[in-house]
């Protein structure tokens, strides 16, 4: 049984109704400790199940042993998908890698999507753009895999060609799934910055054939992962050309420990009052999203030349992965129009 | 009543307080198969409408699902993909030059431009460059001296020209200059088209820069697909 199969609930509402049925059918022939302990039983899967219905929308643990197993060492990011998350036959492939971070300290897992061009001659001696997708708080690099059927919409945007053949990397952005980084180094705390930015970089640049120049490396991210794109290009200029938001804030929203929540990792400040760098941004939102729409305007207005900026505003959607579904194939169409093409040697 | 509106959660929290005042109320009435009954229906009620005022509170103040509608649409399967673009259609040639006043606008497509319909493709522009340069894989050249004093208002229409006759992207574009047009050349890419600060090519090395440049250009692609 999967942590996050239909199965799985209804399983837990099952139980839920029988522990219900013997607190009713049992109370009168126990005592007090009995009636407590009935009690107990009854709330505890109900709240168990709630807890992975949660689970199941963020995929945050993508399985029982990421749940029990206590770290973010996910064994693979590829195992028992749903249909419509799997790849298929002539398009890309995924793979599960661990990026042991020198830089940070940080030892992560890290997805790996491949266009169905790099494993053909033709692709033998080209060196591909990279786009490192970056996941939402609670969430994982399942939640793209598996809520936003990436690899699915890759392969198409690829094959119309409206994208270039490029290696999309899903990297973790913290080593406790619960602990939200927003891709910052938190004082006293994970360095996640350095290792999405600079660990994840020195790994692909010596296990894929990539190309490393900024003119071919792009962020995309949605919710908090939107705001680590559009925040990393703007700290990081010289490693990233490109970044697109969805539902993205204009602040992290969490302590880190410096004060640099209103200063340099506050993207409002940092428009306000540093020069800005020569990246292209693409900020969407949907208009019912108020704190997107007002973080994500925000940057929108603020936003200066020579940051090239684009803005979609969706009317209706929310703050949800039917948004973000919808949002997600401009958005990679938008990123490959503003990254360089694959390189042949 | 909207999903995150105050009523409803409201409703939902009274609810399950009503619930649970009426199981206990009820909790011991009745022979044995009627108290299994109310006790059972009592705290399902209590559970649900107690799970539903958590759940519509913290999608209130989260703003998941601002609508009905949003919250149904999260269940359903992704929308269909949007079609891939139609095969080739007939061969659809570049032109070969642009008419502009101050002086000749050289076009030079890409091998198989005529056939890849409808992908566009990015532009390197060439100021002051020789007169025969070689074709680049995969993006347009414009090649154009302008006299001296030419003001980049002026080569407007060259640009707009170039994007109504020919499928080029709307940006990324690259600009190279000898050192005569350097001021031009900085005025012209302040435009949206252009990706970058232009080129300045020195002693003659027009191909190596033209090189370099298809290096930074997005690959040729079809039409993005619009939110």
């Amino acid at each position: 049984m999967t942590i996050d199969g239909t199965a799985t609930i209804v399983a837990g509402v099952v139980i839920t109704l029988l522990a219900t049925v013997a607190l009713a059918f049992f109370w009168d022939r126990r005592a007090v400790a009995g009636r407590i302990l009935l009690a107990v039983l009854a709330i505890l899967p109900l709240a168990a199940t709630s807890a992975l219905q949660a689970n199941r929308l963020t995929a945050t643990y993508e399985s029982w042993s990421a749940l029990f197993g206590g770290s973010a060492q996910a064994a693979s990011l590829t195992s028992s998908l749903p249909p419509a998350s799997r790849p298929r036959p002539g398009g890309g492939r995924l793979l599960t890698v661990t990026v042991p971070g020198e830089a940070s300290g940080l030892s992560l897992t890290m997805g790996v999507y491949l266009p169905a061009t790099y494993d053909t001659p033709a692709g033998a001696d080209q060196r591909f753009p990279v786009i490192e997708a970056l996941h939402g708080y609670p969430g994982s690099p399942s939640t793209w895999i598996r809520r936003l059927n990436v690899v699915r919409v890759l392969d198409e945007e690829i094959a119309a060609q409206r994208m270039a053949p490029t290696v999309v990397l899903f990297p973790y952005q913290t080593p406790r799934r619960l602990l939200d980084t927003e891709c910052t180094n938190l004082t006293g705390g994970p360095q996640s910055e350095t290792f999405v930015t600079a660990d994840v970089a020195a790994y692909a640049a010596e296990h894929l054939r990539v190309r490393t120049d900024r003119e071919s490396w792009g962020l995309i991210g949605y919710s908090a992962g939107g705001y680590c794109a559009m925040n990393l290009a703007l700290r990081h200029p010289e490693r990233y050309a490109a970044a697109a938001s969805l539902s993205g804030d204009a602040k992290p929203g969490i302590t880190i420990g410096d004060k640099s929540e209103n200063t340099t990792n506050n993207i409002g400040w940092r428009l306000q009052n540093l020069p800005p760098p020569r990246i292209a941004l693409y900020v969407s939102w949907a208009a019912d999203d108020s704190q997107s729409r007002t973080g994500s305007s925000l940057v929108a207005r603020l936003a200066r030349p020579p940051i090239a900026l684009t803005t979609a505003e969706l009317a209706r959607g929310g703050h949800s992965h039917a948004l973000w579904r919808r949002m997600e194939a401009p958005a990679f169409d938008w990123l490959s129009a503003h990254l360089a093409r694959p390189r042949t040697a | 009543m909207r999903l995150t509106g105050l009523p409803l959660i409201a409703l939902a929290g009274s609810g399950a307080l009503a619930a649970l005042a009426l199981t206990i109320r009820f909790w011991s009435r009745g022979g044995r198969r009627r108290r299994l009954l109310t006790r059972t229906t009592g705290v399902l009620c209590v559970q649900i409408l107690a799970v539903a005022a958590v759940a519509l509170a913290y999608n209130r103040a989260q703003t998941f699902y601002p609508s009905w509608s949003d919250l149904v649409a999260e269940g359903s399967a992704a929308a269909p993909p949007p079609p891939p673009p139609a095969a080739a259609g007939p061969a659809d040639p570049a032109p070969t030059s642009l008419a502009w006043a101050g002086a000749p606008v050289q076009v030079s497509a890409p091998a198989g431009y005529a056939t890849r319909s409808p992908v566009r493709f990015p532009v390197i522009v060439v100021l002051g460059g020789p007169e025969h340069l070689p074709p680049v894989p995969d993006a347009v050249v414009v090649a154009v001296s302008p006299p001296a004093g030419t003001r980049a208002s002026a080569l407007a229409p060259v640009i707009t020209g170039l994007q109504r006759r020919a499928r080029v992207t709307e940006h990324g574009w690259v600009l190279l200059t000898d050192d005569r047009h350097q001021r031009l050349a900085k005025q012209l890419s302040a435009g949206s088209s252009f990706a970058s600060a232009p080129v300045v090519v020195t002693g003659g090395r027009w191909e190596a820069a033209l090189t370099e440049a298809a290096d930074r250009l997005p690959a040729p692609l079809a039409k993005p697909v619009v939110p």
